[in-house]
């Protein structure tokens, strides 16, 4: 079993963004040819610990996105202080993201999980850190995690977990999976931009919001 | 005749004179070589240190439980008096909380800084956190990793390389005129020193100076034997004037001060001044005041006979005597000697360094060995940063201890027995993310070394039972005919037919409980009525979501392997019980986080690192049914040992109770509790008496340091409070309800429609293990 701590080790997000070339072909998006091309995963990844850097689509769609609340917004008296704390250190984390600083934030929120082991956001940026450095299945299961547990409490989250895990089954190449993912994003906040464009562009057209 | 002997004989005598000149250059050319060689090549083994976490520190943690104080002695934090300024490295209690001086740190890919800072702490929780200096609020503080154990071959050498210039002068100066004040005029070989030396032991009534110089300490050192022999003194003599021909008086003084012994920590040699100043002071030499410097440059003659720790007299009488010869030697002013001689002895608190976590390490060394070499391990200076917590590791260590002793005084047949003593382990982890934060192989390292957390293979028992209601939760999604929590299900034997037999699954004590629901069949650990619903999953759906879930041992395919008779180790059982309590994601567990070199550069990072093996809502559902197990089932001693926190837990108990188990998981931290001997010899106890006071008594104290949570259901699950009984709706003439976790969609649409009669009264003190 002690196999298990080496041979199972997910790839190094920060010192080998996976090859493009990884992204599985299962399937071609029905409407490929109308779709913004997912062109970005045949591009070379950048070394070191930069971010793949040219995940367009992604980034479109966390610009598109419904905009959640401000994350220290989310604390308020009520908050207990783990899990206040926790959201503190993921907001740290975020802004190292943002300068481009992917070890110290990966630091950041592996520390806010082990304090508050159900703080969405933690892992919604560790999803967003996974798919900015092409390791796909790692972005898949942490947005999975982030849009679980804020389902219920902060649906806005949800949608945009949702639509994170959209955008990185799509960049790998699983695009039943990715309109799953992009129609979770859409029940969850109806107004959802990122989320319509993704599912029309892998080939589904835009829900009607109920 | 006579002219001619002379002639043969003076030829003869060239002759040899030549030889004996080729010999004594051969020879200097090969010791000058062995001396560039040292030089130049790797002068030193550098172990690799592994170190724990780095802990956290934050508004709402519980300083008392989180060992607070313990962990900075740990760290060589030092209690400061009242009328005492703060330096880095102190800290003091006040009345509203506690003022601490944070040392700066390197961490892998950071460098974390020093604070002065006060903790506002009201009845033992944090309240507020403030930068001293700023006035800045704070939100979370780290105390930096501890070292835990060094990698080495045969002996644990521990020396930091300083260069030169990174060393208080001040400090230099002391140990160049207490070993060899005539360092910078001498070639290697100082005759006029060794007279002086002499003179001056003579009129101080002791040893104050030695007759080598630095370079023949180095020499010896670096190549030489303790033994006393003419022969050695040449070659060291030879050496040492070798070496200040080719290298600089500083090349030379900087590889002396990385390279003397200056002490033993335990097992632990301590060489090098950067060393030694953390071992005794606890600071890096830039910190030294004059006496510490003084203290330390005094050393280098008998660190042992001198230790400040176990003669602080002879210590101090030391140190006096260094900074006299500094004043003489108008190195120091009167006024700084009068200042250094009334110093008190700064001492680091004494502790000395055993392995706290000696299974892991070993464990750890295992893991590692499959990308280092064995020589890169114990040469290289590595650091591991591991995702160990020295705190929960010796709560867990108390846990083992104290429980093998007091079933031990219970049961002391245990204790008579010839074969062995009982055994246990313990394994700790964090479901989130993987981390193993305490591990206990045994009850006592120092007896045998085997590793049962990670290696014995054996029987789970009831343990495994879980996993078949995973199994039937995780079909459930697309089943016409799901099995659900409040499923019925006959508790009565049956026969299972399979390729090649027949089994029949018998009930602890042959007491079988006619019709339940799932979920009274878990928390009851009832056999039969589990191994109905394994037959109605199927066997090969069972066996292969143990294997994507963390068994890897290999599990034979006949249906008894349902009710656990198959073999694993508690590792793989901690990580098949993490995806329970992670909602289906599987963390691979792991030891270390991030592997640097001797600069700190990152060779190797370890991050969290996830897979979805199987649905949320069914591992949800399992670890709901899983808290029943607590609250009314076999594990209820947990609760009546007084944790109250929400988690949830299965004992399990094999074969004439060879094996005892219990694992358990608050939504935070998860660990697994084995009990058993080693030669598989029957323990006569359940996993209830044997492993569940072990593990209430470790889990209780690793999680009181935290505010308590609650688990979370995933957006899938619906919760409705129903009539356990009927499994209908509750409604409020129900006399006793509970809540229950469903895949949406299939919870129940039909209001209870009576309490039902005839279900008999369920007596858990006769159910399963």
């Amino acid at each position: 079993m002690a196999a298990a701590c080496t041979t199972r080790r997910a790839p190094l997000p920060l010192d080998s963004p996976a090859d493009a070339s990884e992204a599985t072909d299962e399937e071609q998006p029905a409407a490929a040819s109308d779709a913004p091309a997912v062109s970005h995963i045949e591009e070379e990844p950048l070394p070191g610990d930069e971010p793949a850097g040219n995940d367009a689509d992604a980034h479109d769609a966390a610009e598109l996105s419904v905009e959640p609340p401000p994350l220290l917004d989310t604390i308020d008296a009520t908050t207990p202080p783990n899990v206040a704390a926790a959201t503190r250190l993921v907001e740290a984390g975020r802004a190292q993201m943002a300068a481009g600083d992917y070890g110290a934030a990966l630091e950041q929120l592996e520390r806010a999980i082990a304090i508050d082991s159900g703080n969405p956001y933690a892992y919604y940026y560790l999803a967003e850190l996974h798919l900015s450095h092409r390791t796909y299945d790692q972005a898949i299961a942490f947005a999975d995690r982030a849009a679980s547990l804020s389902d219920a409490r902060a649906p806005a989250w949800a949608s945009r977990a949702y639509t994170l895990q959209g955008n990185a089954f799509e960049a790998a190449g699983r695009f039943a999976d990715a309109r799953g993912a992009y129609t979770r994003a859409i029940q969850a906040a109806p107004g959802n931009l990122a989320a319509q464009v993704g599912l029309a562009r892998v080939g589904a057209p835009a829900l009607t919001p109920p | 005749m006579v002219r001619r002997a002379i002639l043969v004989l003076a030829a003869l005598a060239l002759t040899a004179a030549a030889v004996s000149a080729a010999v004594a250059i051969y020879m200097l050319r090969q010791l000058d070589a062995v001396v560039v060689e040292k030089f130049n090549g790797r002068r030193w083994n550098f172990p690799s240190r592994i170190y724990s976490d780095a802990f956290l520190i934050y508004p709402g943690l519980n300083v008392r439980a989180a060992g607070l104080t313990d962990r900075l002695q740990r760290l060589n934090y030092r209690p400061a008096d009242d009328d005492e300024p703060l330096r880095k490295g102190d800290f003091r209690r006040t009345p509203t909380g506690i003022d601490l001086f944070l040392r700066d740190f390197s961490y892998p890919g950071q460098h974390v800084a020093d604070r002065l800072v006060h903790l506002a702490i009201d009845r033992d929780v944090v309240v507020a956190m403030r930068d001293l200096r700023s006035g800045q609020e704070l939100y979370s503080l780290q105390l930096e990793p501890e070292l835990i154990s060094g990698l080495y071959d045969s002996t644990w050498e521990e020396r930091r390389e300083v260069s030169l210039q990174d060393l208080p002068p001040q400090l230099v100066r002391a140990v160049v005129l207490t070993e060899d004040r005539r360092f910078y005029s001498h070639r290697g070989v100082d005759p006029i020193g060794i007279v002086r030396a002499f003179w001056t032991d003579m009129r101080q009534g002791g040893v104050v100076q030695g007759g080598s110089t630095l370079t023949q300490q180095l020499m010896k050192n670096f190549f030489l034997s303790e033994e006393r022999t003419m022969r050695r003194k040449v070659k060291e003599v030879l050496m040492a004037v070798l070496a200040e021909r080719r290298y600089s008086k500083d090349e030379i003084l900087e590889n002396y001060l990385n390279e003397i012994y200056l002490g033993q920590n335990g097992l632990q040699g301590i060489f090098g001044v950067w060393e030694a100043s953390q071992f005794y002071f606890a600071r890096p030499p830039q910190e030294l005041s004059l006496g510490d410097v003084a203290l330390l440059a005094g050393l280098i003659r008998a660190p042992n006979a001198l230790s400040p720790f176990r003669r602080p007299e002879r210590a101090r009488a030391r140190r006096d005597t260094v900074l006299r010869l500094l004043l003489d030697n108008r190195e120091i002013s009167q006024a700084e000697y009068d200042a250094a001689i009334s110093e008190p002895l700064h001492l680091a608190a004494v502790h000395a360094r055993a392995n706290a976590a000696p299974y892991f390490v070993d464990f750890l060394r295992e893991d590692l060995s499959r990308n280092y070499p064995h020589d890169v391990l114990t040469s290289e200076g590595l650091g591991i940063f591991t995702t160990l917590d020295v705190q929960l590791q010796q709560f867990a260590s108390e846990a083992v201890d104290d429980g093998l002793r007091e079933l031990e005084q219970r049961y002391p047949r245990l204790a008579q027995r010839p074969g062995g003593r009982v055994q246990a382990a313990l394994i700790a982890v964090r479901p989130q993310t993987g981390a193993i934060v305490a591990m206990v192989g045994g009850r006592d390292y120092e007896t045998t070394q085997f590793n049962r957390a990670v290696h014995a293979q054996r029987q789970p028992g009831s343990i495994f039972k879980p996993l078949v209601f995973l199994a039937a939760f995780d079909a459930a999604r697309t089943d016409d005919n799901p099995v659900t929590p409040t499923t019925p299900v006959l508790d009565e034997p049956f026969e299972w037919h399979y390729d090649g037999g027949t089994w029949q699954p018998a009930n602890y004590r042959d007491t079988y409980f006619g019709q339940v629901t799932a979920r009274r069949a878990l928390e009851l650990s009832l056999n039969a009525a589990t191994s109905r619903i394994a037959n109605r999953v199927g066997l090969d759906a069972i066996l292969t979501l143990a294997a994507r879930i963390g068994i890897e041992s290999p599990l034979p395919p006949y249906p008894s392997v349902v009710l656990g008779a198959a073999e694993v180790t508690p590792l793989e059982v901690a990580q098949a019980y993490a995806v329970i309590a992670n909602q289906g994601l599987k963390a691979s567990l792991r030891g270390a986080s991030k592997v640097v070199d001797r600069q700190g550069q990152i060779v190797e990072r370890r991050p969290v690192a996830v897979e979805r093996v199987v649905s949320a809502e069914a591992a949800y559902q399992v670890a709901h049914l899983m808290e029943g197990v607590l609250d009314r089932g076999t594990g209820r001693g947990v609760r009546e040992q007084g944790f109250k926190r929400p988690a949830a837990g299965k004992t399990g108990t094999t074969n004439d109770a060879r094996d005892a188990w219990f694992a358990g998981f608050t939504p935070e931290l998860l660990a697994v509790v084995w009990v058993g001997f080693d030669d598989n010899a029957p323990l006569g106890l359940t996993g209830a008496e044997a492993a569940v006071p072990i593990w209430t008594n470790f889990i209780q104290r690793a999680t009181a340091a935290a505010p308590p949570s609650a688990f979370q259901p995933p957006s899938g699950v619906a919760l409705v409070r129903i009539d356990p009984y009927t499994g209908g709706i509750a409604t409020p003439a129900c006399p006793e309800t509970i809540v229950e976790a469903f895949w949406r969609g299939q919870e129940p649409t039909v209001a209870c429609p009576a309490h039902s009669p005839h279900l008999p009264a369920v007596e858990p003190a006769a159910a399963g293990t």
